[in-house]
């Protein structure tokens, strides 16, 4: 299946033309770019700077952008993997790259349900320890995604 | 410090005035700064993922990957050739060994000149690049000789 992806007439038109491919990749980034920028800023703001910006507000403002990124980052990353499927997916890095996703997609996933709650009662003060860990988890694992990719393009 | 802060802050303040006592708050500011956005992130990176990476993934295809100490410089016929995304690859046939000779994203090599129809199988053409350091017969190109045209490909 994977390599009827690859040899299909979209995988390879995508490897022939000349401006499809850096396109895809343009896409990608920017989409990184929304999804990881929007969650940085959020998580600099649990770990506690820019405290005068209440958590709701700021997610309500924020954390739709991270969702828009997904929306091009994971259609240009499938049709990306389309064009090199067999090798990629016998790639431990791309294995970690899409294990650390799970692990981000998770981590965001704690955090609304469990701590975003209680999120308007902390006001201008500090955020809870557990939403601190929440903040760096995701930071660190974006940053190891981002690596990953880095490291799987060619 | 302000009195409209909610009364539960004002340990928080104390401690904050007692590190602005301490350190100029910009000190303090750039070490903090410093911490969560470089040095942790990086640090767990480099446990987690860059030896992961060297080891395991089958793509490298980057500079840093071949040995640019050793420089070949071979003629030969070409027996496959794609003009493809990431990048272009031939298979040259030197010296009963066949070589996998990486070169360059087809929208650098159309820009410098070396255009698809330039390159069929059989044709004879002199490549000068570097062997790759783990992977054995690849080569990735430095620059190529196409009949009497030189093309860089870095």
């Amino acid at each position: 299946m994977l390599q009827a992806l690859e040899v299909s007439a979209l995988a390879s038109g995508i490897r022939q033309s000349t401006w499809l491919y850096p396109f895809l990749e343009i896409v990608h980034i920017l989409g990184i770019v929304l999804l990881v920028g929007a969650a940085f800023l959020f998580d600099l703001r649990l770990l506690g700077f820019s405290r005068k910006l209440p958590v709701p507000d700021l997610a309500r403002h924020l954390l739709p952008w991270s969702r828009r990124g997904l929306y091009l980052i994971v259609p240009s990353g499938i049709l990306l993997f389309s064009t090199n499927a067999v090798a990629l997916a016998g790639d431990t890095v791309f294995h970690m790259k899409l294990i650390l996703l799970v692990v981000g997609g998770l981590n965001a996933g704690l955090f609304h349900r469990f701590l975003a709650p209680s999120a308007p009662n902390w006001g201008q003060g500090n955020t809870p320890f557990a939403a601190k860990a929440v903040a760096l988890c995701s930071m660190v694992v974006w940053v190891a995604v981002i690596t990953f990719g880095r490291l799987l393009a060619y | 410090m302000q009195s409209t802060l909610p009364g539960n802050n004002e340990a928080q303040l104390d401690k904050i005035e007692v590190i602005s006592f301490l350190f100029p708050s910009f000190v303090h500011r750039y070490i903090t700064n410093l911490f969560i956005l470089m040095i942790l992130p990086a640090k767990l990176l480099l446990i987690l993922s860059l030896p992961l990476a060297m080891a395991f993934s089958v793509l490298h295809h980057g500079w840093a990957n071949y040995d640019q100490t050793t420089t070949l410089d071979y003629t030969g016929l070409v027996k496959e050739i794609t003009y493809e995304n990431p990048h272009g690859m031939l298979q040259l046939e030197h010296e009963d060994k066949t070589w996998t000779v990486v070169l360059a994203p087809p929208s650098r090599m159309n820009a410098r000149g070396l255009t698809k129809d330039m390159i069929q199988p059989g044709d004879s053409v002199r490549v000068v690049g570097y062997p790759h350091k783990e992977v054995k017969d690849e080569m990735r190109a430095e620059r190529i000789y196409v009949g009497d045209k030189k093309v860089e490909l870095r």
